[in-house]
């Protein structure tokens, strides 16, 4: 009898031997296998897996309050905003912080806010894909600490810094973007209180009163979740700051270095005739050609009206701070966004420190 | 215990810890739902004894945690199966040697609130602990108690490199740690023979762990220290059917990349433990035990156990020690 229980205990140990082999098996909705047969248009070995695919869920059902009703946010905190056909809209970080990005629709025009809180990078990508309407969600996927978005229709992955397909079928494809605006709670409450702001009632249980990557992540400079390939010491690591780029020339304005006040600077970048406005105390900075819908190029200076007014110019024209003349002989017109968007120093120099130029810090 | 006795055991406690700590630098871990450290069967072994146990647990961790808070997540659900394999050797009537080694079945479905799950089973070997036990007081009629020391290691053998669409995998979905741990443990219990067979019994044990190059050989990851205490009380209703009932302390401190705290790890868990065990023969014992969550506090947002149940099989190949196998 002894040797009969000796017996079991040593064939379930062989068996258990024999089935140790390693594997990993997956099954999911996906809605093309191009995406997970096709390389890498970035280096494979700078893609670190974070979570599970849509581990961190996207908002696809996002609901909105009116700014008097949103009590969750404190006064210092960040908040992205957008205005699209006269609608605003505005996208606070702690929220994002948990779901990085928001499938909305602003004024009917299909959006996708898409913020990284490693990087610092939010923007607004059209939710249009070749020719059709589709979702993002966040594929779980890390390249040098930022996003990697994939969409639900093509089953393509964007990098957010990129701002392009780096796999799948639409492969160096580039994102339709529009402009957003960054800027404290506090800034936004005063220049747009009759927006509509990201609820947070979002249909999932988070405290969003709470940031999610420890208690300073945004600020402790040693503290990065995954590997950096290169460095510029130029800066802090978690310096946020704008950043403008044509083709190779890459032109950051960290945004501490502009003064409390509304500072207005106009230059010529890579040969575009360009203006960022900002201040240092509602962090805020944007940027827009110069160039007017005639060709001409206007000069700006800082307007002594309260946000959202934000600039005037040469001509008298008065301009707004998503770059719309609200007064004066242009009154209607648009000025043209810029490739740009803010994001930490550490970011800005990972991507784009091995141009044939390198990043260009511009004070103020 | 004698003199010649004393130094032996301290000289390879230092040699086990010297060797645990030679290996503190060269690695990383990741346990997500994976016991091994206090899921030994708890006692020592007698001189020539051989014990075999098997265990065999699952653990759900889907729940959702803020701090000590329960957040009601829907969209993310995970489990993990583990398959261990205990065996004690008694080396001498003071001295047994214990291995661990586990085989682990981690599975996360991921995006269910989105519509678009992606459900990610991943199996391996997993880790393995070896302690050196040894038995400071011996238990007698006169003086019912037993005191035990053990020291030891935690070996990275277990699989580290699992890739999904040819990308390594996250930590938390290896089946192994990749690091290096040293293992402290002790363990004391007392009985009332022949007023009563109930026992009492405490465990503690602190694993110390190393860090992995898993983002690279000059980047270090390492996993949180874990200290575990067990308390509990076993007794039997007749000569073959028995219980218990434990709670047992876990603390991990927050894992750490190049000496940074990371965030949403480490935590508190009090678990209680009921246990249910049949002794089929005097080799062959069986029992079934539960984890229920009593106090949770977690850094952070993280997932964690919801439950987990375990079956067990002891098999005593020369005959009924002082295990107590709950």
């Amino acid at each position: 009898m002894k040797n009969f229980y000796s017996n079991i205990f040593v064939w379930f140990f062989i068996a258990l031997l024999a089935s140790s082999c390693d594997s990993v098996s997956t099954s999911s909705g996906s809605n093309s296998e191009d995406s997970e047969e096709s390389s890498w248009l970035i280096p494979e070995n700078q893609v670190f897996v974070g979570a599970g695919r849509d581990a961190i869920p996207s908002l696809d059902d996002p609901s909105f309050k009116p700014v008097n009703e949103i009590t969750f946010i404190d006064d210092d905190e960040l908040i992205l905003g957008v205005k699209i056909d006269g609608e605003i809209k505005g996208y606070p970080h702690q929220i994002l912080n948990y779901h990085e990005i928001v499938n909305d629709l602003v004024a009917s025009t299909p959006v996708a806010i898409t913020f990284c809180p490693l990087t610092g990078s939010g923007m607004a990508w059209n939710r249009v894909v070749n020719g059709r309407e589709t979702t993002f969600g966040v594929s779980g996927l890390i390249h040098k600490n930022n996003l990697i978005a994939y969409d639900r229709a093509t089953d393509n992955f964007w990098s957010q810094m990129l701002e392009m397909s780096v796999k799948g079928s639409l492969q160096s494809e580039r994102t339709s973007s529009y402009s957003v605006v960054e800027m404290t709670w506090s800034a936004w409450k005063n220049a747009f209180p009759e927006s509509m702001v990201l609820s947070g009632e979002t249909g999932f249980d988070r405290n969003y009163r709470v940031y999610p990557y420890g208690r300073n992540y945004n600020q402790n400079n040693e503290f990065i979740l995954f590997p950096i390939h290169r460095e510029d010491g130029r800066l802090e690591r978690k310096t946020l700051a704008h950043g403008i780029f044509y083709d190779t020339n890459l032109h950051v304005f960290p945004i501490k270095y502009f003064p409390d006040q509304l500072k207005v600077i106009n230059r010529n970048i890579a040969g575009n005739e360009v203006v960022i406005a900002g201040s240092s105390k509602d962090e805020m900075v944007v940027s827009y050609s110069s160039v007017a819908a005639d060709g001409s190029v206007l000069l700006f200076f800082e307007s002594e009206k309260e946000l959202p007014a934000l600039m005037k110019d040469n001509e008298g024209n008065e301009w707004n701070l998503f770059g719309e003349c609200v007064s004066g002989k242009r009154e209607g017109e648009k000025l043209d966004r810029l490739p740009s968007y803010n994001a930490y120093w550490f970011a800005w120099a990972d991507f784009f420190g091995q141009t044939p130029r390198l990043p260009i810090i511009v004070s103020p | 215990m004698s003199d010649m006795t004393k130094k032996v055991f301290i000289l390879t406690l230092t040699i086990v810890l010297l060797a645990g700590y030679r290996f503190t630098y060269a690695q990383t871990c990741s346990c997500a739902g994976a016991p091994l450290l206090g899921s030994q069967s708890y006692g020592t072994t007698e001189s020539g004894n051989i014990e075999i146990g098997i265990t065999h647990e699952y653990n759900d961790i889907s729940s959702l945690y803020a701090g000590d808070s329960f957040l009601d997540d829907q969209n993310t659900t995970r489990f993990t199966q583990s398959t261990l394999l205990e065996i004690n050797y008694g080396i001498t009537r003071r001295f047994s040697l214990s291995g661990t080694f586990s085989y682990v079945i981690k599975n996360r479905v991921t995006g269910l609130q989105t519509n678009n799950p992606e459900d990610v089973t991943t199996r391996g070997l997993g880790d393995g602990i070896i302690l050196l036990k040894y038995v400071l007081k011996e238990s007698s009629l006169a003086s019912q108690y037993q005191i035990a020391l053990g020291s030891g290691f935690k070996a990275p053998i277990g699989t580290t490199s699992l890739r999904q669409n040819n990308l390594l995998m996250n930590a938390d979905m290896q089946p192994g740690s990749g690091a290096w741990d040293t293992v402290l443990w002790s363990y004391f219990s007392t009985s009332f023979v022949p007023h009563t067979n109930l026992s009492l019994f405490a465990i503690n044990s602190f694993r110390i762990t190393g860090s992995n190059d898993r983002f690279g050989e000059n980047d270090h990851y390492r996993f949180g220290n874990e200290w575990i205490s067990i308390v509990g009380v076993g007794n039997s209703f007749t000569d073959q059917f028995g219980y218990s009932m434990t709670f047992r302390f876990r603390h991990t401190t927050q894992d750490q990349r190049n000496e940074q705290r990371m965030p949403n790890t480490g935590g508190t868990w009090i678990m209680a433990n009921p246990a249910l065990s049949y002794g089929m023969t005097d080799q062959l014992t069986f029992r079934i035990s539960a984890q229920i969550p009593v106090y949770q506090y977690l850094k952070g947002t993280q997932p964690t156990t919801s439950y987990a149940l375990s079956l067990s099989a002891f098999f005593s190949f020369n005959k009924s020690s002082d295990f107590i196998r709950l």
